[in-house]
């Protein structure tokens, strides 16, 4: 007897099931639900899991290498940050009001609901888009694919939180552009007998801008000519000995011809004034120790300015910076993934609300949606101070 | 008689009555011109019940089977009577708890939720124009991003009112992320001189 009435309880095995039912392995809905939850919950644990690793990574660089990572959160757009966060906090509340719309049966309102939380989540992707497509443009890529276009001084965000910065780093970029430019073509020049020089070190830039004018009246083709003719004269007037005209460690140079004599009078007053021969490290050196603390503080911190114990001032971008783009894209991105199989899954939700009746007894796919969508947006909780608020 | 008779027995085997003796609140959701589940009609269940309870009276208990199995259909007879326009199994066992099955979120509290959420992201982001030190900043942009997953755990996804279970589950997993954490950056102090050294040493090669 107990049998008949088993069976014609409404199983709904293999034909349409009619809802709310419960499985007949289950005694009662509520232990239907429960395992449900269980069931998500274990699965929840194994996504947390997952970022699990790629936060380890995180923590792993950024302790090893903060300048890095105080780098790069110059090039990340802290609003559209900001805005995403917003946004997904509100799927999650519509979600949770979807949860407690099923509960109640109330459809509408559940369909509703589901459908804000879509379209949060697309919102979400679309600023996602935009910042991916920004970051594509400006050659910020993966490691191995790395090439900014704009240096981390150029980025708005830098210029405006560290103007005085900004423009000390423009400028020694330039200058240094300069003299790489000057000793590149002196080193093609060929003087007097077809001698050439081997090395021709670059005059300091204030003393160049004293030489304009008597450079003018001497007719040389180019300019680098006139700065070779003006460090013979230099040298002439340290004794002539080959090193001991060098302020610093600047590389020797060849004595000129002395064709050049003549100009050594007209050359003679401006190399009274300082015509300092620098190297590229000693001028660099230079340049940084006359920045102001405050601009120099960010570029340091950056990495750019770097000043080993045994070796040189060197100013450039911090070593492995592609690395915090690698870890960027790929939290960020696998986090993306999972707002996409996020939106797939209130779609299929919208579908099940429409043909099952959900109401007091029977919830559960809404609720277990509901809870994935919360954890995705629990990891980017996390991920947008990590990412996105680095000081 | 009948009905006198199931109304008795219903007050023997059920301790606390699920509803009032109207049955329960009708539920829009589950009213259907079917009746409530497949096969089983209106006239089925009192002809069981008649009939157990013709046998169910303390003189006419043959064995303790038997008795049991009719107390058992009389059980199932009543949940199902009990639960007419609803689509339940009337099964015995835990049957009980079916009318609440989850906890509903009040709305006031989903929406302070939300409000409170929104208020911490916009202090954390307020927060970074504060410099509290290297480590600092970073610290109180971790308290704050705990604050609001423990609101959205704890609410959210109804942890404050669900099984301990998860509740476990999920700290627990928090604790061998920090064990994974730990031994990584264990294993970095460890092993970065000889990275370092190998690095050096790809330099030396390039030039």
């Amino acid at each position: 007897m107990s049998d008949k009435e088993h069976d014609q309880a409404g199983h709904g095995h293999g034909e349409e099931a009619v809802y709310p039912y419960t499985p007949h392995h289950f005694h009662s809905a509520k232990q239907h639900l429960e395992s449900g939850k269980m069931g998500v919950w274990l699965f929840l644990v194994t996504e947390i899991l997952f970022f699990a690793g790629l936060f380890c990574a995180y923590t792993v660089y950024r302790s090893q290498y903060p300048e890095v990572f105080y780098w790069a959160h110059f090039y990340l757009d802290t609003t559209m940050g900001a805005v995403n966060t917003v946004v997904l906090i509100l799927s999650s509340f519509t979600a949770a009001w979807a949860v407690r719309n099923a509960q109640l049966g109330q459809k509408g309102l559940l369909r509703v609901n589901i459908l804000v939380t879509i379209a949060c989540a697309m919102v979400f992707m679309v600023v996602k888009y935009v910042e991916y497509s920004h970051k594509f443009h400006d050659g910020l890529l993966p490691a191995g694919h790395f090439d900014p276009k704009h240096e981390v001084w150029e980025t708005p965000v830098f210029k405006k939180q560290h103007p005085a910065s900004a423009e000390a780093a423009a400028r020694i970029v330039a200058g240094l552009a300069e003299r790489k430019n000057k000793q590149a073509a002196a080193t093609d020049t060929v003087l007097g007998d077809g001698e050439t020089l081997a090395l021709v070190p670059v005059v300091d830039e204030p003393s160049s801008e004293a030489t304009q004018s008597p450079q003018k009246e001497i007719p040389t083709q180019d300019p680098q000519v006139a700065d070779a003719e003006e460090d013979a004269v230099a040298a002439e007037l340290a004794a002539g000995t080959m090193l001991g005209l060098l302020q610093d460690d600047a590389a020797g140079k060849l004595e000129e011809s002395e064709e050049q004599e003549e100009e050594t009078l007209v050359a003679e007053a401006a190399v009274a004034k300082k015509v300092v021969e620098l190297s590229d490290e000693a001028w660099l050196e230079r340049q940084i120790r006359s920045m102001s603390p405050e601009a120099r503080r960010p570029l340091q911190m950056a990495g750019v300015i770097r000043h080993p114990a045994s070796g040189v001032f060197t100013f450039e971008r911090p070593e492995r910076a592609g690395v915090f783009f690698s870890i960027y894209f790929f939290m960020t991105g696998l986090h993306g993934v999972h707002v996409l199989v996020g939106i797939g899954l209130w779609i299929w939700m919208l579908a099940i609300a429409s043909r099952r009746r959900l109401g007091s007894k029977y919830f559960g796919p809404i609720e277990f949606t509901a809870l994935y969508w919360h954890l995705v947006d629990l990891i980017w909780i996390y991920l947008f101070p990590l990412l996105y608020l680095i000081h | 008689m009948a009905d006198e008779d199931k109304r008795s027995e219903e007050e023997q085997l059920h301790s606390v009555p699920e509803f009032g003796e109207d049955g329960p609140p009708s539920d829009p959701t589950f009213e259907t011109d079917k009746p409530a589940t497949v096969g089983e009609e209106e006239g089925e269940v009192p002809s069981l019940r008649d009939s157990a309870s013709e046998e169910v009276t303390l003189s006419s208990i043959h064995d303790a089977d038997t008795v049991r199995a009719n107390v058992a259909e009389i059980v199932a007879a009543a949940k199902a009577d009990s639960e007419e326009k609803s689509h339940g199994h009337g099964h015995g066992g835990g049957g009980h708890d079916d009318a609440h099955i989850g906890h509903t979120a009040p709305m006031p509290l989903l929406i302070g939720v939300l409000g409170a959420l929104i208020l911490l992201t916009i202090l954390t982001v307020a927060v970074t124009a504060v410099d509290l030190g290297s480590q600092g900043n970073f610290i109180v942009a971790m308290v704050i991003a705990t604050v609001k997953a423990i609101l959205v755990m704890g609410y959210f996804m109804h942890l404050f009112w669900d099984s301990r279970f998860n509740v476990v589950a999920f700290c627990s997993s928090f604790l061998f992320a920090l064990l994974f954490f730990g031994m990584a950056l264990l294993d970095r102090q460890e092993t970065q001189p000889d990275i370092d050294a190998w690095e050096v040493d790809q330099q030396q090669m390039q030039q």
